[in-house]
């Protein structure tokens, strides 16, 4: 048995546990629930926790949780092997298993893409009240912005977010799905999304989704420059883990071949390592930059990036 | 009224019950202990959030509260006291919006309403979480008023026809003053609801102390920040309830009410007509649209294998769960009418936990868990002891919700019984257990629905501490919607739905019952 | 003010008529008593009049107005009468001003102001117009009631056992204040009660009901001295019962005969003696089984031939073992049975 704290709550990743219980009989419980609530639970818990690894699906709350000492360091060969350096952790507490890109979602009938091919463009003035944006409370929007921190600094970090600001139709409402169908609706002409939200739409059971997705194109952005936003949903052995072992043992599952194999089909999300091939859908859109950084700094520039968003009145 | 009688008389069952209130009242004053010692960065955006959010809570909570109070005092009235085609089906059907989560109802709104959604009008934004708050609440305030209409000692309505008072007249000049206190009561239950609710504030995308309190969490990872904001939150509602208490407290009439059934108006074609299309537009907005669209995903996305473990989890949590908050809550109303001034701070401390988001009292409860197990008393957070910690949170929760019902049923238990039963030789377990109880047994049995149904729905305290492999329906239908799938999320919300709804049902015909009683 | 009639009126509750085909007059400005056990059907009769029920059988009107028919039941609003319901119904929310000014509102506000104070010292509460109903006393209540039902000039006034819940004392002081201010307003009265000294005290006419039907009609002198039945002579005071058959114009009892010249030879005969007619006198007859007070009476428990019967006799009178007894005839009836 081994015990696993997940801030993923997805169909495939129960498949995932169930392989690798077929594979080595040992058998996986989860406990899915929020990153940021998880963490709580560990810090109470202490060395008493019966959590042997924690999932999250942000680098940021990977590390947030590293920082708050609830992680081990792990560094095996297969897992170094498994994931590039620049989606794990430098010193082993967390690694990488999926990644996902931030990519620019534009209507079809009203855009050009190459009016919209880099995240500047969604501060350019020319789009002034017609940007919708989900509220910076979530992860994903935090971890963008910490990366342009990292990369131009904070004070073109703020420019940029107040340039975005400045073009929303209205305050942020809703998830990246609803972005995605405000933009198709015609409400707005762009949107900053998690690329797998749009891919799901294509593939609802629902025609009305369907129709969305067929309204809107994706662009990965900064092509010509530094490269797409690249975040993880990655995996740590906590702190205090009684199973440690066999923790290590799902951890290297996780990046492995096999596991990886099998989560490309189920999910649109891309595999941890180029070699593998992601969805044939999502393989559909070629190859693409992404932008070189040590995804570690999200978590570092992450309050900063809050504090940015709060400033320039973007919540 | 003062009965020295009943004042300071501190026998086993005030101290069960101050054991009761301390059990209750423990996460909120962890969160308050919790606020004062813990300190992460990030304060220099408390201020902004903190105003921000109290200004949007209390927007929120005077247009979703005056929403709820018009449309629930409204259709009471003429369920109660009218006859119209239609009334004995509105008389249960208004009930059901309550079986429905608030943000179920504001996902449901938004992928309706929303961008190329089937409803072209948006329900979004702050006029739209009002919308969704008052059409989702408004049974609150329809049950207490209700009940109170019918109630109504018929003679004080039937002198005022005798005076020649007609119907419209008899409602604003006799019947509405008089239902005030409860109508209040019921609209101070929604106000806090609206208070305490996250999901429906978030998907809007509004500040509010809710939301300001995962702003501070979330994004500025500051959990300390989080639990400021939250102490400021449950320290209102002390206050918000001081407030109506006492406002209460000075208009209540206790009225001795006949044996008569009040005889209903009937109403002139015209307004039969605007009396159904009202009551019916109640329903489908707060019940039948939503229940409808969420039927229409669920069957684009069958998973029903998906939702049985999670069906059963959330039956045995909330039956569990509202069998101990009713006992605790039962044991707290008795005492407050027992004794003075102890009784009412008990009162008050079981209700702090009522206007708090579930997480924040759950970060309360793991507070009070990891203090115990420092001190070497419990060990790790093993299944048993996780739903034991997640009992104890729904106990702080919605204790108040248990307290109102058990306390206006033990009202009616008039002061001379209990002096009776005292000369009669009965000490105060027996006159607790064979007079207070027997007595107020049918508002035991509507309080122990009411927190079965507000366990059901309840998430955020679920998600953190539940055991490992322990998914409920609530749990299901977040982590499929918070993840962005709405077909996958509309099965177990429809469930929740449906389960809630037959001991709403339940609840509505007690009402219906007890009617006829009086 | 305006007759009230009631025509053949019936109403039925669960199958059983609590009204039961009664036909009654409430004369112009006349006190009429409704006298009944509960379960006659007296208070039903009041909200058949209020129009707070409707009637299944039978008519009822108000001066000229046909208010209730079986089809059509005119409005309680509509019916300008005035009623002091049994727990006074006093607006808990209103003060004892605002109370009686309920049903003015169709005056200005000056002079609505003025005739509830009007009325209010009418029934001497003037300086009580400030209070709210928790803090009259009881029989400030219904005085407040009372005036509530006159200020607005009814056409009738209907009141519900109006002292039923009061102490003696006060009963009698308020039932002679309620008579004296009904009497100045010359308001045509429905008055129900249970208690015979309340109906014989208040009530112009009297009608004395029993499981929904009239027993008896007429001023209080006729139903005293004249009852139609067993029930309607019990109804007005304790009574003694024997049942025997007459003979030679008389039917004997065990204290001595009736006369009952209206009954054939060898009829069965029901008697009726008021204990206030069995005078009581030193000698044999009848043995004396206790003597009790009964304020200017006395109770007294005599028995001949293995009955007992109740006698009232003058406090204080001293008997020995026996007495004599004699039946005078005013308070003793016989009926065919």
């Amino acid at each position: 048995m081994v015990n696993v704290y997940s801030a993923r709550h997805y169909d495939s990743d129960r498949a995932l546990y169930a392989a690798f219980e077929q594979a080595t009989g040992i058998a996986v419980r989860v406990l899915p629930a929020n990153a940021e609530q998880l963490l709580e639970r560990l810090r109470a818990e202490g060395e008493a926790t019966e959590a042997d690894l924690v999932v999250a699906a942000d680098a940021g709350n990977l590390w947030r949780i590293k920082e708050a000492g609830l992680l081990q360091n792990v560094t095996t060969p297969a897992l170094e092997a498994g994931v590039p350096a620049r989606l794990r952790d430098g010193d082993g507490a967390y690694w990488g298993f999926t990644k996902r890109a931030r990519v620019i979602v534009y209507r079809k009938d009203a855009v050009q893409p190459a009016q919209v091919a880099n995240y500047d463009d969604l501060a350019n003035p020319r789009f002034r009240g017609q940007i919708v944006m989900r509220s910076s409370t979530n992860t994903y929007q935090l971890s963008t912005l910490a990366s342009r921190i990292e990369r131009l600094g904070a004070e073109n970090a703020r420019a940029w977010a107040a340039g975005v600001r400045a073009n929303f139709v209205r305050d942020p409402q809703g998830s990246d799905t609803d972005q995605i169908k405000a933009v198709a609706a015609g409400e707005a002409q762009a949107t900053l999304v998690n690329h797998y939200y749009h891919f799901r739409l294509m593939r609802s059971e629902d025609p009305a989704d369907r129709e969305v997705a067929a309204k809107t194109g994706i662009v990965f952005p900064d092509q010509a420059g530094a490269g797409t936003h690249i975040n993880i949903s990655g995996a740590g052995v906590t702190a205090h883990a009684k199973r440690r072992d066999r923790a290590v043992q799902l951890l290297e599952y996780l990046v492995s071949d096999e596991a990886q194999t099998l989560l490309a089909p189920m999910n649109v999300e891309f595999p941890i390592r180029p070699a593998i091939a992601p969805a044939p859908d999502l393989a559909a859109l070629g190859a693409f930059k992404e932008e070189d950084i040590a995804l570690g700094v999200l978590g570092r520039h992450q309050a900063e990036a809050a504090r940015i968003f709060e400033e320039v009145g973007w919540r | 009224m003062f009965d020295p009688a009943r004042v300071a008389r501190f026998d086993g069952v005030a101290i069960f019950a101050a054991l009761a209130t301390l059990i209750c009242a423990a996460p909120a004053i962890a969160v308050f202990a919790l606020a004062l010692t813990r300190s992460d960065g990030g304060a220099d955006f408390a201020g902004g959030l903190l105003r921000d959010g109290a200004i949007g809570t209390l927007s929120l909570m005077l247009a979703g509260g005056l929403g709820a109070i018009v449309f629930g005092a409204t259709s009471a009235w003429l369920v109660g006291l009218c006859r119209f085609p239609g009334r004995s089906v509105f008389e249960w059907l208004l009930v059901a919006p309550l079986a429905a989560p608030s943000y179920i109802l504001a996902y449901a709104y938004a992928s309706l309403t929303w961008s190329g959604g089937p409803i072209p009008i948006p329900i979004a934004g702050f006029w739209g979480a009002a919308f969704v708050y008052a059409i989702g609440l408004y049974p609150y305030v329809y049950l207490a008023g209700r009940a109170a209409f019918v109630s109504q000692s018929s003679g004080a309505l039937e002198a005022a026809r005798t005076l020649g008072a007609r119907p419209a007249q008899v409602f604003w000049r006799v019947a509405l003053p008089l239902a005030r206190p409860a109508i209040a009561a019921g609209g101070a239950l929604a106000m806090m609801e609206i208070a305490a609710d996250y999901g429906a504030a978030h998907h809007f995308g509004l500040t509010t102390l809710s939301t300001a309190v995962f702003r501070a969490w979330y994004a500025h990872g500051s959990p300390g920040m989080a639990l400021q904001i939250s102490a400021v939150l449950l320290a209102g509602a002390i206050l918000f309830l001081m407030v109506e208490r006492r406002a209460r407290g000075r208009a209540s009439f206790a009225n001795a009410s006949r044996g008569r059934e009040t005889p209903r108006y009937r109403l002139s074609p015209l307004s039969s007509a605007a009396a159904f299309l009202f009551c019916a537009a109640l329903a489908t907005f707060g019940a039948l649209l939503p229940l409808a669209w969420l039927l229409r995903l669920a069957l684009l996305h069958a998973n029903v294998e998906d939702i049985v473990q999670p069906f059963v989890n959330s039956m045995m949590l909330s039956s569990g769960g509202a069998l101990v908050t009713l006992v605790l809550a039962a044991s707290i109303a008795a005492a407050a009418r027992r004794t003075g001034a102890f009784g009412k701070a008990s009162l008050y401390a079981a209700a702090m936990g009522y206007a708090a988001p579930g997480a924040v009292l759950a970060m309360g409860a793991l507070a009070l868990f990891g203090a115990a197990r420092e001190a070497g008393w419990v060990g790790g957070l093993g299944a048993g002891l996780a739903l034991t910690a997640l009992i104890w949170s729904y106990a702080a929760r919605f204790a108040s919700a248990g307290v109102q019902p058990i306390d206006a049923g033990l009202a009616r238990l008039s002061k001379g019984l209990d002096s009776s039963a005292r000369t009669l030789g009965a000490g105060p377990w027996r006159r607790f257990l064979h007079v207070d109880l027997p007595i107020a047994a049918p508002s035991l049995a509507a309080a122990a629905l009411i927190l079965f149904v507000e366990i059901l729905k309840e998430l955020p305290a679920t998600l953190i501490l539940r055991p490992f492999d322990f998914d409920t329906l609530a749990v299901k239908a977040y982590a499929y919607a918070s993840d962005e799938r709405l077909l996958e999320a509309a099965a177990p919300a429809l469930l929740i739905f449906v389960a809630g709804l037959l001991p709403i049902l339940v609840l509505s015909r007690g009402i219906g019952v007890r009617r006829v009683a009086t | 003010m305006s007759v009230v009639t009631l025509s053949h009126v019936k109403r039925a509750y669960d199958r059983t008529w609590a009204v039961n085909d009664i036909s009654l007059t409430a004369p112009e400005a006349q006190v009429l008593a409704l006298l009944g056990p509960s379960g006659s059907g007296k208070s039903t009769i009041l909200r058949l009049i209020a129009g707070l029920e409707a009637v299944d059988v039978g008519e009822i009107r108000i001066g000229d107005e046909l208010v209730s028919t079986p089809d059509r039941t005119l409005a309680t609003e509509a019916r300008r009468v005035g009623m002091v319901f049994q727990d006074f119904a006093l607006f808990p929310h209103l003060n004892a001003g605002a109370n009686v000014a309920f049903g003015l509102d169709k005056l200005g506000r000056a002079e609505r102001d003025a005739t509830a104070l009007k009325w209010l010292d009418r029934v001497g509460l003037r300086h009580r117009v400030s209070a709210y109903p928790h803090e009259l006393s009881g029989g400030e209540q219904q005085r407040v009631a009372l005036a509530r039902a006159l200020a607005p000039a009814p056409r009738a006034v209907l009141l519900d056992e109006p002292f039923s819940g009061l102490d003696p004392v006060l009963r009698a002081e308020l039932r002679d204040a309620t008579l004296a201010t009904l009497m100045e307003a010359r308001t045509t009265t429905v008055f129900v009660t249970h208690d015979a000294e309340d109906a014989l005290q208040v009530a112009d006419r009297l009608a004395i009901l029993k499981a929904g039907k009239l027993l008896q009609e007429g001023t209080p002198r006729q139903a005293y001295d004249r009852p139609a039945s067993v029930d309607a002579a019990a109804a007005l005071g304790p009574v003694n019962g024997f049942s025997g058959h007459a003979a030679h114009g008389a039917v004997a009892t065990p204290f001595g005969a009736i006369a009952a010249p209206h009954l054939a030879d060898g009829a069965k005969a029901d008697v009726a003696v008021r204990a206030e007619a069995l005078l009581l006198t030193p000698g044999a007859g009848a043995r004396v089984l206790s003597v009790r007070p009964h304020g200017a009476h006395d109770v007294v428990r005599i028995e001949a031939q293995g009955f007992v019967w109740r006698a009232l006799a003058p406090a204080r009178s001293a008997f020995g073992e026996t007495v004599s007894v004699e039946i005078q005839p005013a308070g003793a009836f016989a009926f065919s049975s």
